[in-house]
C-alpha cells in the first residue's frame, strides 16, 4: 500500500492512512483543501482563507517535531483506544501507531497531574515505528464527539487491513 | 546501475518553493519554542501563580504566553525559560548554497589568552618561545607552568608536547609570541 509520506523521521515515519478502498486518504483531502485554502474552518465564512497555508504548515511542523525527536508538547489530546489527536487552531487530526504488520497495541500514555490538578495526558515514549495520520475534523466543543472518535478508530480498522492482505 | 530512491516526504516537497520554505522555518520555529516553554512548565512542576510572580506578570499573562503554542517574541520565550531555570539558545544554520555560516571566525576561546606562558629549562636556564597549553584543566596547567620549570628541555622546538612537573601537557608555539603570564 502506498501511503503519502509526511515526513521521514529519525524516530518516527509518519504516513497518510488510506481507507478500506485503497484509494482514498481523509489526510490527502485534507491538506488538498489546506493548500486551496477552502478548508470549511469553524466560524470562516471568507474563502480563500490564506491563514489556512499557515494551519498546512503548523501541521507538518508538528507531526516532523514528533517523527524527529519522539516527542511533542505542542497541542494534543488522547482520545480512545490508543488513537491520538494533532490539535492545529480549529483543526483535529487523529493518529494512530503500528509496527507496520497490520497490527496495533494501544498505547496511552502517562497521566500529568497539572499544577491546577487537572490531568494531562502525555505522549507515550513507545510508540511503535510508523505512525498514520487518519480522520480529521473541526475543533466543535471542549471535547472530541464520540462519532468522530467512532470514526477514527474505524479508519485506524481500514488502513491497518492494507498491511495484511 | 542501480539506484535506490529516497521516498521524498510531503515535508521535503513543501520545501521546494519559497513561500514554502519560509513558512516551514516560521511553523517549525513556533512548534519548537511552544514544546520548549510547556515542558519546562511541565517538568519543573511550577504553577501559573508562581511563574507569575518570577516574571513580575498576571496568571493570565502566563496562561496566554504558554497556551501561545510559541507564537511569541524571542525576547518572551527567553524571559520565561529563564524564570523557569532554562537559558534559550539560538542558532542560524545555511539552508542555501553559498549562504555562509554565520558562526564567528575567530573561534579562539578569549580566556585561553591566558594560557600563553614562558616556561624555563632546569638544565640551561634558557626561556622558550611563549607556549600555549592546551591541557583542558587550563587553570591548573598554568599553575603548574608557573610551578614547575619544564622537564622535558625539547620544549625549545617545534615540539608540541613536554612534560611539566610530572604531568603531560600539549604544547604549541604562541601565534602572540612574547604575551606571557605572570
Amino acid at each position: 500500500m502506498d501511503r503519502l509520506l509526511l515526513v521521514d523521521g529519525r524516530v518516527h515515519e509518519i504516513t497518510c492512512a488510506v481507507l478500506a478502498d485503497g484509494i482514498t486518504s481523509p489526510v490527502v483531502d485534507l491538506l488538498e483543501q489546506l493548500d486551496a485554502k477552502s478548508w470549511p474552518a469553524p466560524g470562516i465564512t471568507v474563502f480563500p482563507d490564506e491563514y489556512q497555508v499557515k494551519m498546512k504548515s503548523r501541521f507538518l511542523a508538528q507531526a516532523e517535531h514528533l517523527a524527529e525527536f519522539g516527542d511533542l508538547e505542542t497541542p494534543y489530546n488522547r482520545l480512545e483506544e490508543g488513537i491520538w489527536e494533532f490539535k492545529i487552531e480549529t483543526l483535529r487530526v487523529s493518529f494512530f501507531d503500528t509496527p507496520g504488520d497490520g497490527t496495533f497495541e494501544p498505547k496511552f500514555g502517562t497521566d500529568h497531574t497539572q499544577w491546577d490538578g487537572k490531568t494531562k495526558a502525555i505522549l507515550p515514549e513507545d510508540f511503535d515505528e510508523f505512525i498514520r495520520v487518519g480522520h480529521y475534523f473541526p475543533k466543535t466543543g471542549e471535547w472530541a464527539t464520540q462519532e468522530d472518535i467512532d470514526r477514527s478508530i474505524e479508519v485506524r480498522a481500514e488502513d491497518l487491513s492494507h498491511d495484511t492482505n | 546501475m542501480t539506484q535506490i530512491e529516497k521516498r521524498v516526504s510531503l515535508v521535503d516537497l513543501e520545501q521546494r518553493t519559497v513561500e514554502g520554505q519560509r513558512e516551514m522555518a516560521a511553523a517549525r520555529a513556533e512548534v519548537r519554542v511552544g514544546h520548549l516553554l510547556k515542558k519546562a512548565f511541565r517538568v519543573t512542576g511550577l504553577s501559573q501563580k508562581t511563574l507569575a510572580e518570577r516574571l513580575g506578570v498576571t496568571e493570565g499573562r502566563v496562561s496566554q504566553v504558554l497556551n501561545a503554542d510559541g507564537a511569541l517574541r524571542v525576547a518572551t520565550a527567553a524571559r520565561y525559560l529563564r524564570a523557569m531555570g532554562y537559558l534559550l539558545e539560538l542558532e542560524a544554520e545555511p539552508a542555501d548554497d553559498g549562504a555562509p555560516s554565520l558562526k564567528a571566525k575567530r573561534a579562539r576561546d578569549r580566556r585561553h589568552k591566558e594560557l600563553f606562558a614562558f616556561v624555563q629549562s632546569e638544565d640551561t636556564g634558557a626561556t622558550s618561545n611563549a607556549v600555549l597549553i592546551t591541557e583542558s584543566d587550563s587553570i591548573a596547567a598554568v599553575e603548574m607552568a608557573k610551578m614547575v620549570p619544564v622537564v622535558d628541555a625539547s620544549v625549545f622546538g617545534n615540539v608540541r608536547n613536554a612534560n611539566i612537573g610530572g604531568t603531560h601537557y600539549s604544547l604549541t608555539k604562541s601565534p602572540l609570541s612574547g604575551r606571557s603570564v605572570s
